[in-house]
């Protein structure tokens, strides 16, 4: 079972703290839920989960690995989060081969299923530039749970995506869980909320608190 | 960047070396040393008998400008596409970055050996003399004084892209080398440095190790500290790298 914890996590930028204090515990057999206003610090809580921001302070522990210190990354993380983006130039495959060649953990097979179970064909051959918002949101997700990672980092999953495409993620979400990855997503859509998590927070101002769930 | 725009963009630099030459390869030959030949061809002379001096000018710099508008963005490229997905999957950046920079220096090493290849070519061509030992000794100068300039300007421009954008990072490493090299231009009336010639050797720009033809051991040292500046330059490239925040978008950044 994987965990995440973090103590006493603050992050200052352009002198205002975006995350205050913020202490998490999260075990691996839950799907947490977060949910707050835009600029509440969300993304930027999931960019330093991932290891792409360093903390002003505070610590974060993966699976009790401290990250930022020697690594930024201490084991396999999925993460979509918002104005990320692939090569424009290349297919869908080509960029997540790329992305897979980086700590070679699979295969092409493995890429390939990733890019079915979103529902888009790995033989596209369309570049992402031509890819309409929902298909680089797949794409994304794709690249996101390929490797099978320990943690997964969904922030606004269901963005863009037409009814479909929302259940489609929403059962990968479900099957991610049960494979035993720790899922944190965050989501202005109550609904994702309400039908996959099991705890919720709320961040608001840089604090997150604990929602009470009826 | 795929394989073979790298490839395509390093081999470039040959036939773009002969088409600027090719007045001299219908001249009469003449009766210099291949060696004097190549070194003129590449540097520029300033000083009297007693303090004659190798230095680089601006006019003859197509090679370093090419070299880092075809690779001055094989770094920060990284920066603008897949920045998330790459860095939430590296557990470490310093590796990634020495991995990297270790490929523009290998590829900045190809590009000096064509360059300087085509401009023996020439060379030899236009003189009526042979390759003596002499003439290696000038190209090995030449190759690791180049392969630093190529490696180091690329790599500064690389980095100051990240945060500044492409322009912003050429014109502030362009600044810099003009500065560096109008220094060694004028070292003679610079206070204090001017009286003591091997303070030239501190500026990477001047080609100090060309005038010291007879002391081989010098030449080496000066090598030395060739590999000294680039090994410096990418420690302080990885330490930033491993430092700085992904990923934020234009409000958030510092």
């Amino acid at each position: 079972m994987h965990y995440i914890e973090t103590r006493n996590l603050n992050k200052e930028l352009k002198g205002n703290l975006v995350l205050k204090d913020v202490n998490l515990n999260l075990r691996g057999d839950k799907i947490y839920g977060i949910v707050g206003k835009n600029g509440s610090g969300k993304t930027m809580l999931f960019r330093v989960l991932s290891g792409l921001v360093r903390p002003s302070s505070g610590k974060v522990l993966l699976d009790g690995n401290e990250i930022h210190v020697e690594k930024h990354n201490a084991a396999k993380i999925g993460l979509v989060i918002e104005n990320a983006s692939l090569y424009p130039a290349f297919t869908g495959l080509k960029n997540l081969m790329l992305l897979a060649k980086i700590n070679n953990y699979i295969v092409e097979e493995e890429v390939r299923d990733a890019i079915k179970r979103v529902g888009l064909d790995p033989d596209d051959k369309r570049v992402v530039r031509k890819y309409s918002l929902g298909m680089k949101q797949r794409i994304a997700i794709a690249q996101a749970i390929m490797e099978k990672p320990d943690f997964l980092f969904l922030d606004e999953p269901t963005n863009a995506l037409d009814a479909e495409g929302v259940e489609i993620v929403r059962n990968i979400i479900r099957e991610e869980a049960k494979r035993g990855a720790l899922v944190f997503l965050a989501s202005h859509n109550v609904e994702d909320i309400d039908i996959l998590c099991d705890e919720t927070f709320k961040m608001a101002e840089g604090s997150l608190y604990q929602e009470a769930r009826e | 960047m795929s394989i073979w725009g790298k490839i395509t963009r390093t081999i470039s630099i040959v036939p773009i070396t002969f088409l600027f030459s090719l007045y001299l390869l219908i001249s009469d030959k003449q009766d210099i040393s291949i060696g004097s030949m190549l070194t003129h061809r590449i540097l520029g002379q300033v000083g009297g008998e007693s303090s004659k001096a190798f230095v680089l000018v601006l006019s003859n710099l197509l090679y370093l400008v090419l070299f880092n508008i075809f690779f001055g963005n094989i770094i920060s490229e990284e920066f603008r596409f897949s920045s998330v997905y790459l860095f939430s999957r590296l557990k470490n950046r310093k590796v990634w970055f020495y991995k990297k920079a270790s490929e523009m220096l290998m590829i900045a090493s190809i590009y000096t050996l064509l360059f300087l290849g085509s401009n023996i070519f020439i060379c030899m061509f236009c003189s009526i003399r042979k390759i003596e030992i002499n003439d290696i000794k000038v190209f090995l100068v030449l190759f690791g004084l180049i392969t630093m300039i190529l490696a180091i300007t690329t790599t500064l421009i690389n980095l100051v892209s990240i945060r500044l954008g492409s322009t912003t990072a050429f014109i502030t490493v362009y600044i810099c080398v003009v500065i560096l090299v109008f220094i060694s231009l004028e070292h003679e009336n610079i206070p204090f440095l001017g009286k003591y010639y091997y303070t030239r050797v501190f500026n990477p720009l001047s080609g100090v190790a060309l005038n010291l033809s007879e002391n081989l051991i010098a030449q080496c040292i000066i090598l030395v500290y060739y590999l000294v500046l680039i090994t410096l330059t990418f420690i302080l490239g990885g330490n930033y790298i491993n430092g700085i925040d992904i990923a934020l978008i234009d409000c958030e950044s510092v």
